[in-house]
């Protein structure tokens, strides 16, 4: 075999299996869901084409602009606690002098490794609009500010959101602290002679480096926060009403509660076109040149 | 002096501040496992138990085969951390280091996983695993497991293996050394810290994953610990305490995981940016 | 360098291996656990089927052995009934074998899940909606032969031989459980100490409302993250504006919400709620939550169907007490004190047609319901038996349950709850937009929102 076939045979066996089984597992099943988002049809007994009908149905309805916005007020909690807590802990720990930065690494990893559902009964038990931890506190310290944080109509999504956002800060946390801690230590030195501050440096050197980083960040935090589902699903139901629904709520209510699978497609067709569209829109304008120290 | 102890407050004191709101949690489960529905929704919400209810723990045993459950949420998330990590790597690499047409075509094409909730594949998806017979095995929810978190994991890996020196390559090349050389011996050693969070999150997925598990499997031998919670809720009420008690176990090896892998990525980064220096 | 390499690759390859072999173990472990036969207690599981598995096969019955799959709501309180049952049954039917799998609170979307891959299992529990559903897409047996065979309806007493029949006139699932109320839990204490009458119409339940709130405990705990409970408020404060049929109307495709009865319960609603009727955190209580503010005395009354007596007669003894109907109209409450709201247990162990052993799980099903309902009467106390055998509870009636059971016989018409409304589309929209109206959107807005989700649901 010449060089170059051998190269190519390498490459047939990176690539196909890991993109063959994809396909079959989440693109074919995908691909069924846009072609039934064309159809009338309750899951269960046989369906009827009806064209863009189920997409016009969509426009009308209250419920899809809610959940619409909704997801990118979710997504937008994830972008701005996440990556910029997980930043700012990450450098903080990545310095040498810190003390016992090991204990806090650990630490803050520690609400990740808790399921879905006991996170979200304790922030359930945290927003309690009668005696909570929050109304408490507010109460404690003398303001008038009680809320009924999650079914407010203004305040419940963020309230859903930032619980989410607390629980998985972790992941970006030890993705960006990993990152900076691959950077080679040289890199510094020229401004350490310069005495530059602590944080100047930073902003300065580390921040231009993670871009790669940041783009894998973004594509995680917005697609987790665009199609959320367990946070709502197990606080507050979607309601009252329809206040907390997302896209991804919508479908399941639609499939499974209401029987317009059709319908519900339709809802998660526009949810994987919306997530597309923001990966194409990272991947165009965050980190084009390549980065190698 | 004044000023080093300001600044040394404003570092420690949020970083402590962010320490309490993380292990709490931890403190309100381990409670939250010893009280009653009264205690937990009530009179007792974030406190220490007024008096330790241990019978959580037993009717937590005594409800249904917990160890049973516990091998296979075992068997189950390391099958997925594994498959996942080598079907990932492989493609990552390819996709980030070797010259061909599709290359970024391609690993766009990976990220759509995380693009599209479960809930609307299931349909599909069982009937695929019915006609693929791999309803009565581990395979039955391993299967899509891999499938959803190669999004995930092929994203970390590929922007791991393109922060390399192209020189790596390029001087093992000379030497003669084939792809798979190159790719077993040097690269996949330069991004152990990405195998190594990968695979915290993988296994954290498939240890409480719950809604796949649900559909997927129907066979009481296969069940894994998320679906035990099931013995303890009705249609109108649930043993609470009883389900804490479930949750602090499945908790356990999920801490000892992290500890784990979390010292490797330790230790594995300090090579890999001597490697870069 | 060539050696070197294949160390990484060959690990990665043991790996995947062992993985493997495990994964296959699965379906041996399997075997030996639907083989079980004697899980007469719930922890008896995987030790018990080894040895177990033989000695059904080596007495050689008359019959072949048949094993199902039986999907059902076996975990709590409830799991003590069904294995009482399964027992009982073995005498009857001893070459049954079942294998119990839990069902989920999940909407039943894992069984319509199955149901659209073909794969349901041979019996499992269906609601009044999922008969409507699979009935549709003909997956149901149809049950009547087995009925008529048995002489099931001879079992039933005379209140309960209409649960049996679908509307098509066709027998699809036994039914299992009595009809149960919806009512108005309260305790008396709180009533008495804080000197507020126990309401019998609503101009009084709005008075009271208004006086607890005053004196700072919620007047009704409601857990409002169920969509359901709201529905049922509406639906008694429609049923005490005499119309018998409720919400059920609707659903039935007569009407809307336009007319007079249903505008005035939706506006008794939100005067209650303005009047400070929940409290602020209504909408992520969940039922067990709702027991336990009741249970600790921060709120006077609760909302939930008449199968919660045991459970609240157990936190509260005889602090506890019921009512039916409290939101009859003034002029009228003598007149509809015996419409009920609630009900609607249309419902029972079906049976799926693509079963390999149809005949005998359909069978197996009947009897098993007959049996459940007797067992349950034994074990949870219901007073609401379906049978016309005299069950006695092993250890009797509590007091509310004893006056429930003397009440019941007065019961004049029902409507239903919720998950036993037919119409799908009409269920999931009353349920979410309710859901509004207890938050305080406006009657008119409310109104309106329905009435388009009747025409939506009505195509």
């Amino acid at each position: 075999m010449t060089h170059k076939a051998k190269y190519n045979l390498a490459l047939l066996i990176f690539t196909v299996p890991t993109l063959l089984f994809f396909t079959v597992i989440v693109i074919i099943p995908i691909l069924q869901t846009f072609q039934k988002s064309f159809f009338d049809w309750d899951g269960l007994s046989p369906a009827t084409f009806i064209g863009l009908d189920n997409y016009t149905r969509l426009l009308d309805d209250d419920t899809f602009w809610v959940s619409l916005k909704n997801g990118l007020i979710f997504a937008f909690v994830l972008v701005v606690y996440q990556i910029g807590i997980g930043t700012l802990l990450a450098i903080a720990l990545s310095s040498k002098g810190l003390k016992a930065h090991k204990f806090f690494r650990t630490s803050y990893f520690v609400p990740v490794v808790l399921s879905g559902v006991v996170v979200s009964q304790l922030w359930i038990a945290i927003y309690n609009a009668d005696g909570g931890l929050i109304n408490s506190v507010f109460a404690m310290l003398g303001f008038n500010y009680e809320q009924a944080w999650l079914s407010g109509e203004h305040t419940s999504i963020w309230a859903i959101a930032f619980s989410a956002a607390w629980h998985n800060l972790g992941i970006q946390f030890v993705l960006i602290y990993t990152a900076i801690k691959s950077i080679p230590e040289h890199l510094y030195e020229a401004a350490k002679i310069d005495g530059a501050p602590f944080w100047k440096m930073h902003w300065k050197i580390t921040i231009p480096l993670l871009s790669e980083t940041y783009k894998f960040c973004l594509i995680i935090a917005i697609t987790g926060g665009l199609n959320a589902f367990q946070n709502m699903y197990v606080m507050t139901n979607g309601g009252p009403g329809n206040i907390s629904f997302t896209l991804t709520f919508m479908m399941y209510k639609a499939a499974f509660r209401s029987g317009e699978y059709g319908y519900g497609s339709a809802a998660a067709a526009i949810l994987v076109i919306e997530c597309l569209l923001f990966t194409i829109l990272i991947n165009r304008f965050l980190a084009r040149e390549k980065i190698t120290y | 002096m004044l000023k080093r102890l300001t600044s040394r407050a404003l570092v420690y004191g949020p970083l402590s501040f962010f320490v309490l709101i993380s292990l709490y949690p931890l403190i309100w489960l381990l409670f939250y496992s010893f009280k009653n529905n009264e205690e937990i929704f009530s009179t007792n919400v974030f406190g220490i138990p007024k008096n330790w209810r241990f019978e959580n723990y037993n009717n937590a045993f005594g409800a249904f085969d917990l160890l049973a459950y516990f091998k296979n949420s075992l068997i189950v998330s390391i099958g997925t951390v594994v498959f996942t990590c080598i079907l990932a790597l492989m493609f990552s690499y390819a996709a980030a280091r070797m010259r061909w047409r599709f290359a970024n075509a391609s690993r766009i094409y990976m990220t759509v996983g995380m693009f599209i909730p479960m809930q609307i594949i299931l349909i599909p998806l069982l009937i695929m695993e019915r006609t693929m017979h791999l309803q009565n095995s581990y395979l039955a929810v391993i299967v899509p497991y891999v499938a959803f978190q190669l999004s995930f994991a092929t994203i970390i890996f590929y922007a791991f293996f393109r922060s390399l020196p192209y020189e790596i390559e390029e001087s093992a090349a000379i030497d003669g050394a084939s792809v798979y050389t190159i790719f077993f011996r040097i690269m996949v050693p330069l991004v152990k810290p990405a195998i190594a969070s990968v695979s915290i999150f993988v296994f954290l997925f498939s240890w409480n994953e719950f809604l796949i598990a649900l559909i997927m499997i129907s066979d009481n031998a296969l069940k894994t610990l998320p679906l035990g919670l099931l013995y303890f809720q009705t249609q109108f009420g649930s043993d609470w305490g009883a389900m804490g008690a479930v949750m602090v176990i499945s908790t356990v090896p999920t801490i000892l995981v992290y500890l784990l892998f979390s010292e490797q990525i330790e230790k594995a980064l300090s090579v890999s940016s001597a490697v870069k220096g | 360098m060539k050696n070197k390499m294949r160390k990484p690759a060959f690990m990665l390859l043991v790996l995947s291996m062992i993985v493997l072999a495990l994964s296959a173990c699965g379906s041996n472990n399997k075997n030996n656990n639907a083989s079980s036969t004697s899980s007469s207690t719930p922890s008896a599981t995987t030790e018990a089927s080894a040895s177990a598995s033989t000695p059904a096969e080596s007495k050689e019955p008359a019959k072949d052995p048949v094993k199902l799959k039986f999907y059902a709501q076996y975990s709590g309180v409830e799991m003590p009934v069904y294995d009482a049952t399964k027992e009982a049954l073995k005498l009857v039917m001893p070459e049954v074998d079942v294998e119990f799998e839990v069902a989920a609170q999940d909407d039943e979307q894992k069984i319509k899940t199955y149901a659209a891959a073909g794969s349901l299992p041979d019996i499992f529990f269906a609601s009044s909606g999922l008969i409507e559903a699979l009935k549709k897409s003909d997956n149901l047996m149809v049950m009547d032969d087995v009925v008529k065979e048995l002489n099931i309806e001879a079992l039933l007493n005379e209140s309960s031989k209409p649960m049996l029949w679908n509307k098509d006139g066709h027998s699809y699932a036994v039914p299992n459980v009595g009809q149960w109320a919806g009512v108005f839990y309260y305790n008396k204490d709180l009533f008495t100490a804080n000197n507020i009458k126990v309401p019998t119409n609503y101009t009084e339940f709005l008075e009271a409302v208004k006086a607890f709130k005053a004196k700072g405990i919620i007047p009704l705990s409601l857990f409002g993250k169920e969509k359901w409970p709201g529905v049922l408020m509406l639906d008694m404060a429609i049923v005490g504006s005499a119309q018998p049929e409720g919400l059920k109307r609707l659903d039935n495709g007569e009407g809307n919400f336009s007319e007079e009865v249903y505008t005035k319960g939706a506006n008794k609603i939100n005067e209650l709620i303005k009047a400070g009727l929940l409290s602020k955190n209504a909408f992520n209580t969940t039922a067990d939550d709702a027991a336990a503010q009741f249970a600790a005395g921060k709120a006077a009354m609760l909302l939930n169907g008449a199968w919660s007596m045991a459970f609240q007669y157990e936190n509260l003894g005889d602090k506890l007490d019921i009512m039916y109907n409290p939101l009859a109209d003034a002029e009228i409450a003598d007149q509809v004190k015996w419409n009920m709201s609630g009900g609607g247990f249309n419902q029972g162990f079906a049976v799926s047609k693509n079963s390999k052993n149809a005949d005998v799980a359909a069978k197996y099903a009947a009897l098993f319901s007959i049996e459940f309902a007797k067992q349950r009467v034994l074990q949870l106390a219901d007073p609401n038996s379906i049978l016309v055998e005299k069950v006695i509870p092993t250890n009797g009636l509590n007091p509310v349950q004893q006056k429930y059971s003397d009440d019941s016989a007065n019961f004049k018409t029902m409507t239903t709850f919720a998950w036993g409304y037919e119409n799908a589309k009409f269920k999931t929209e009353i349920e979410d937009i309710t859901q509004k109206l207890f938050a305080g959107q406006k009657v008119d807005d409310y109104v309106s929102d329905m009435n388009k989700a009747l025409e939506t649901a009505r195509k």
